[in-house]
């Protein structure tokens, strides 16, 4: 160990080879070295790059040929295959222990973990959503503001699709107040009171897109929970209360579409479709108990060893 | 007899010092607890981006693309550390290693040897998650705001001042912290990005045997080959997107823009503004008391409630009730009766607590349910209340006899 710069205890060349151009620095058992800018600066043609970035950019769909104006239209519906159990709801009407049980539990507040419709046991919630935009296309400004409602202390919806720039305008229809609290990986995060009763609402923005769907919590009301999908194309859905979704204006060709939901993460990681031109493709994804099983209790002390073969 | 002892004796204690006089274990910078969750090759893809771009504490590596002034080099100097380019990260690192590094451990994951015995915790950077600042929502501290936590340290925790070091001195720290930081901000976001791919040593397991269920012939080394692959593909676009994030967060953290500065003056503390305040405080607009109490000493109801913990697929609840901070320590909220302020006791600095919210905790901004008068209040309530009684005597005294300027110092009491 050095940390006594002034005291050299002989030569200690560094070099880093990766780093041509670049003086590694002879010093007292120290050295620093510029590295410079990363894969983002291409002009710069520097040789630090681990891959190229013309290769990694390129996002893995086939090219498209058609414009955007003449897309297809992706149309599915998400269904649990086995018997879904009926899920206890977080608070329940009329319980006086609750927090702002006047406002709280003046209804059920549901449990919304895993939502599976009675009707055609299509699952609410699902995400679906390309992680990428295709090639050629151009982000225009999104249009219109999105709504992002709380009542009776649940957000409203527990699912949201939002692009990068476009306005969502939290509201509260509640006689409290509650707090609209995000976790991004990449936008900077959003902790904000919102007033009771508040129609007018505040805005909130992203400003980059993520990866996954994020978490909005309300620290007042713990239970309180629901998930913001930002992407910089439109091209993502949330499945409704019947499991249904449909994505507009996919350029022909073949995609493949990250299934993701709450309780289990990923359900697919590339679920391929092929769109045609100007036509309707209709798919029907189905998950059964086995997808959403995870292991719920404690961490275990020990890992599994590869079971070779 | 006596004196081959003593020889015997002083050789024994020679030997033994010698002994310790070996050459100490190099410092290196520990990984997180998200890269050791992943599997082997891609806790090595980790560790070759980190050593790529930022070294070992002992060879630092400075990327240009970050917004620190690393130093230029200057061969005019007396210091001959200072002939070099990138001498103030090394002079940041050396001042570092002997002040700060027993608490907030080599690579500020705030585990240092004497961490285990404090409470509060020091911070730990690697998240960039900085509670005291004076910028918007949840942007980055500027370099203003850490350097003034280094000046006057943190009052109420184990942070001293380190004033007597030197403006110069300190502003080295202070960017040697924020490097540390950005390097722990990589380490965090490529880890996810990684364990995403499907890259954490459960999930690889876990993906192996469903394989191995359709296919008897599928090896570990086939899946792990196959997420690798697929990490592989991203892994230089990722690692470019999450320093230019990084560098865009932290370079808007100094602009001026992003400080907050209350458009009117603070109103007098009023007997109405203290009253508004408690209004405020305590009813159902702004509700503080849930966490603050109704006497605002850090004993609100929410203490009681069981959180769930954040990130958590599926969801699991702590097993304990109370809130937490974004680094799993369970947190109290402020006792406001103490009059100890963490950063600072200006009326600005509780104004911007109120204003933003604190960053990593609970703490919400109420900029977006209060207008700016009534955050005031709520600060004229707020400061007001490690002088309850006297308060409660004669209020009208206390605003009109003391302005605040003038008001006695707090006295630290014990709690309750």
């Amino acid at each position: 160990m050095s940390l006594n710069t002034s005291s050299p205890r002989g030569p200690a060349w560094c070099i880093a080879a990766w780093l041509a151009g670049y003086a590694a620095v002879l010093g007292g058992g120290v050295c620093v070295v510029l590295a410079p800018g990363h894969a983002a600066h291409a002009d710069r043609g520097d040789s630090v790059v681990v891959a190229s970035a013309s290769d990694v950019l390129r996002p893995a769909i086939a090219q498209a040929a058609v414009t955007f104006a003449e897309g297809g239209i992706l149309k599915g519906t998400v269904k649990f295959t086995d018997d879904a159990k009926a899920l206890k709801p977080l608070v329940t009407k009329g319980d006086a222990s609750v927090k702002d049980a006047a406002v709280c539990a003046a209804a059920d507040v549901p449990d919304e973990s895993l939502v599976v419709s009675p009707d055609n046991k299509g699952i609410a919630n699902v995400f679906i959503f390309l992680a990428k935009a295709p090639v050629g296309y151009k982000a225009g400004k999104p249009t219109g503001d999105v709504v992002f409602d709380q009542k009776g202390c649940q957000f409203l919806p527990h699912g949201l699709c939002v692009q990068v720039g476009q306005t969502v305008k939290v509201l509260s229809d509640d006689a409290v107040p509650h707090n609209t609290h995000t976790f991004p990986l990449r936008n900077a995060g959003f902790n904000q009171t919102i007033s009771p009763n508040d129609r007018k609402g505040v805005e909130l923005k992203y400003a980059k897109a993520e990866k996954l769907p994020i978490e909005v919590k309300c620290d007042f009301h713990t239970w309180m929970k629901a998930y913001h999908l930002i992407m910089d194309h439109p091209f993502m859905a949330v499945t409704d209360a019947s499991g249904h979704f449909e994505i507009k204006g996919l350029p022909a060709g073949k995609h493949e579409f990250i299934v993701w939901h709450e309780k289990k993460g990923y359900l697919d990681r590339k679920y391929a479709v092929e769109i045609k031109a100007g036509a309707d493709s209709e798919v029907e994804l189905k998950y059964g108990e086995k997808n959403f099983a995870s292991f719920d209790g404690p961490r275990p002390r020990s890992i599994t060893v590869s079971l070779g073969n | 007899m006596r004196s081959s002892s003593l020889h015997l004796l002083f050789c024994g204690v020679v030997l033994a010092a010698l002994a310790g006089c070996g050459q100490p274990p190099e410092p290196i910078f520990a990984l997180n607890a998200k890269t050791a969750a992943l599997a082997a090759p891609a806790q090595k893809i980790v560790r070759d981006v980190l050593h790529e771009n930022f070294g070992t504490p002992n060879n630092l590596v400075a990327w240009e693309q970050f917004p620190i002034d690393y130093g230029k080099a200057d061969p005019a100097a007396d210091d001959r550390l200072r002939h070099e380019p990138g001498w103030r990260l090394i002079e940041g690192r050396n001042l570092y290693m002997v002040h700060c590094l027993h608490c907030h451990g080599v690579a500020g994951d705030g585990a240092g040897p004497t961490a285990r015995f404090l409470n509060p915790r020091p911070r730990d950077y690697r998240q960039g998650v900085f509670k005291f600042k004076s910028t918007v929502g949840g942007s980055k501290p500027s370099r203003a705001d850490l350097q003034r936590v280094l000046e006057e340290g943190i009052p109420g925790t184990y942070m001293p001042s380190f004033v007597l070091l030197g403006t110069e001195k300190l502003g080295i720290i202070t960017d040697y912290v924020r490097w540390l930081s950005m390097r722990g901000e990589m380490e965090e976001k490529v880890a996810v990005q990684l364990a995403s791919t499907g890259a954490g040593s459960e999930d690889l397991q876990r993906s192996f045997r469903e394989k191995r269920e359709e296919d008897k012939n599928v090896t570990y080394e086939d899946v792990e080959k196959e997420v690798l692959a697929a990490i592989n593909e991203d892994l230089a676009a990722n690692v470019a997107e999450a320093a230019q994030d990084i560098t865009d967060s932290w370079i808007a953290a100094e602009d001026s823009a992003s400080v907050i500065i209350p458009k009117s003056k603070r109103p007098e503390p009023t007997s109405e503004s203290l009253a508004r305040g408690k209004e405020l405080f305590l009813g159902t607009r702004a509700k503080c008391s849930d966490c603050h109490g109704p006497a605002g000493r850090g004993d609100g109801p929410q203490n009681e409630a069981f959180e769930e913990i954040k990130g958590s697929t599926p969801p699991r609840k702590y097993d304990h009730p109370g809130l937490h901070d974004v680094w799993g320590n369970i947190i109290q909220p402020r006792n406001l009766t103490r009059g100890v302020y963490r950063f600072g006791r200006r009326p600005v600095d509780v104004y911007r607590r109120l204003h933003s919210g604190i960053n990593g905790t609970p703490m919400p901004g109420f900029s977006t349910a209060l207008k700016e008068e009534e955050l005031w209040d709520v600060v004229n309530y707020v400061m007001s209340l490690p002088f309850d009684g006297r308060q409660s005597a004669a209020p009208e005294d206390l605003a009109t006899h003391h302005p605040v300027e003038e008001r006695p110092q707090p006295v630290e009491v014990s709690e309750r």
